[in-house]
């Protein structure tokens, strides 16, 4: 859990907290570490409230923090037409399956709830019209708020009796597939409405993160791409056509490649994936940096910058005219990708110019440094190599002889 | 006489650095450091991002360089990244004690987020 949550439930009995005593809390230590990552702060807090109290008004947990984030003097803190937004966002990849805190929410799940209308639906291979009817008025609920997680395990174990006797954890998968899938129709659907020209994949990093997801984290992909994919999921007519329009084909290797792959993009990309579509403005599409695989990148910032620049190892090491053309050369043509051996939620990139890369979860680079052992570095805090280029080659080479040779 | 280095610490990058000017190449590999200079036998630049346990605990296994007793000058850095003077200290041992040094910075600046 988050440094700040856990301070604050040591250091209070926040259960004789009322939730607006909580908030003041969470904001003033928030403010004393303005450091921290607002958007981690912000997921731990929707987790703590779920478990704090499942009955608390979700509009009451949006007015108060609202007025209180609106009438705090940190600068830092964005306003609540960003917060909520994030909120939503958070809570979809923490997997907080109830957090209807705003009208805003209602809206996004509105859109997956007519998606929901039209779209296959399965539990192991059952796909008849009772239980997609079932299973589409329980999710619906799910949308509306009505259950949480916990409760939504019941409700499924109640309707489908005949898969009372089935793992917890797999019927759990299923439904998170399902609504993951159709709240992230529902906010394709969302931007294909408001005339979006781009969308961003955004996963969840940690030790569990699948290659498919890394490949894909922070990508920004055009609505334009991703429409023929939505649109063979919300039209399928079998449940096969469902699954294959649902395309988990490259959850082990990951995508490659600048382009997206055609019906291919719209997560969840596998079974218990976590990793969602953002909305994204024009204008914020305009200011991202852009690795070679599409993925947003960006210094951390200024000391960071500043160390690129002035230390020896980083920029002195190369022949680049400055830290943002340093940074374009590295990502711009990456010859290897990993978990970083320290930290699993960070990725250790070797650019095909031997500079290495970390790279905090949020795409921040937290370092850019040319190492003398170059690829034994690299391999030192690697500790699991998703993407190597090189690797790939070699692969497609064989692949080809193989061809030419009939084999 | 000692000599004198400077110990840095920004973000997760460290660095011992010192006067001496000139390379001798990798050809003394210390494993999981990223960059490691020698000139006259004497340890010119050390930095990395991290110091795992693993590095420590090898130290051990590392040529006589890092037995040179030095004074190392370590000025902490402001959240802007500013040195600070009045904070500044020294430790005066070997390249080990200045590792352990930078390994518990390092430790700290984890715990305070």
């Amino acid at each position: 859990m988050n440094s700040i949550l856990t301070r604050l439930l040591k250091a209070k009995n926040y259960e004789k907290m009322s939730l607006d005593e909580l908030i003041d809390e969470y904001i003033a230590l928030y403010a004393k570490n303005a450091q921290s990552n607002f958007n981690d702060l912000l997921s731990e807090l929707m987790i703590f409230l779920e478990k704090y109290d499942q009955n608390i008004s979700p509009e009451t947990v949006e007015s108060i923090f609202a007025s209180k984030i609106a009438s705090s003097s940190m600068s830092a803190v964005p306003s609540s037409a960003v917060l909520i937004p994030l909120i939503y966002e958070k809570s979809m990849i923490e997997g907080v399956i109830a957090p209807k805190v705003t009208a805003q929410f209602g809206a996004a799940d509105e859109r997956a709830i007519s998606a929901l209308e039209k779209r296959m639906m399965w539990v192991g291979n059952d796909s008849s019209t009772r239980t997609q009817e079932k299973l589409k008025s329980i999710f619906a609920d799910v949308y509306e708020g009505k259950y949480t997680h916990d409760e939504l395990m019941q409700a499924l174990r109640e309707n489908f009796t005949q898969y009372a006797d089935m793992e917890v954890q797999k019927l759990k998968v299923a439904a998170d597939f399902n609504l993951r899938q159709g709240r992230n129709l529902g906010t394709l659907s969302r931007a294909i409405e408001q005339g979006d020209t781009y969308v961003q994949i955004v996963a969840k990093m940690d030790g569990k993160t699948t290659n498919v997801c890394r490949s894909m984290h922070l990508r920004v992909i055009k609505v334009s791409t991703l429409k023929k994919q939505f649109d063979a999921i919300v039209n399928a007519t079998s449940v096969d056509a469902a699954k294959e329009a649902s395309n988990l084909s490259f959850s082990k290797i990951g995508v490659w490649s600048k382009e997206v792959p055609p019906n291919f993009g719209l997560p969840p990309f596998h079974m218990g994936c976590r990793t969602i579509v953002r909305q994204m403005s024009a204008d914020q599409v305009e200011r991202m940096t852009l690795d070679e695989f599409g993925r947003e990148y960006e210094i951390l910032d200024k000391k960071t910058y500043n160390k690129i620049k002035d230390k020896k190892d980083h920029l002195g090491a190369s022949k680049a005219k400055s830290v943002e053309a340093l940074m374009k050369e590295t990502l711009g043509s990456i010859a290897k990708e990993g978990v970083h051996a320290g930290d699993q939620t960070k990725r250790t990139i070797l650019g095909d110019n031997g500079f290495t890369a970390i790279l905090d979860k949020n795409g921040k680079i937290e370092t850019l440094f040319k190492a003398g052992r170059g690829l034994d570095y690299f391999h030192d805090n690697a500790s699991e190599v998703y993407y190597d280029k090189l690797d790939i080659a070699y692969r497609s080479i064989g692949q080809r002889v193989k061809k030419w040779l009939g084999l | 006489m000692a000599r004198t280095l400077i110990i840095d610490i920004m973000g997760l990058d460290w660095y011992i650095e010192s006067t001496l000017k000139g390379d001798e190449g990798m050809d003394k590999a210390f494993p999981m450091v990223a960059n490691y200079s020698l000139v006259d036998g004497q340890i010119a630049h050390l930095h990395s991002y991290t110091l795992p346990d693993k590095l420590l605990k090898s130290c051990n296994d590392y040529g006589k360089e890092f037995l040179e007793r030095c004074s190392f000058v370590y000025v902490p850095r402001d959240d802007n990244g500013e040195p600070v003077q009045k904070d500044g200290k020294v430790i005066d041992g070997d390249f080990i004690d200045a590792l352990v040094f930078i390994y518990k910075e390092l430790e700290k600046k984890a715990k305070n987020g």
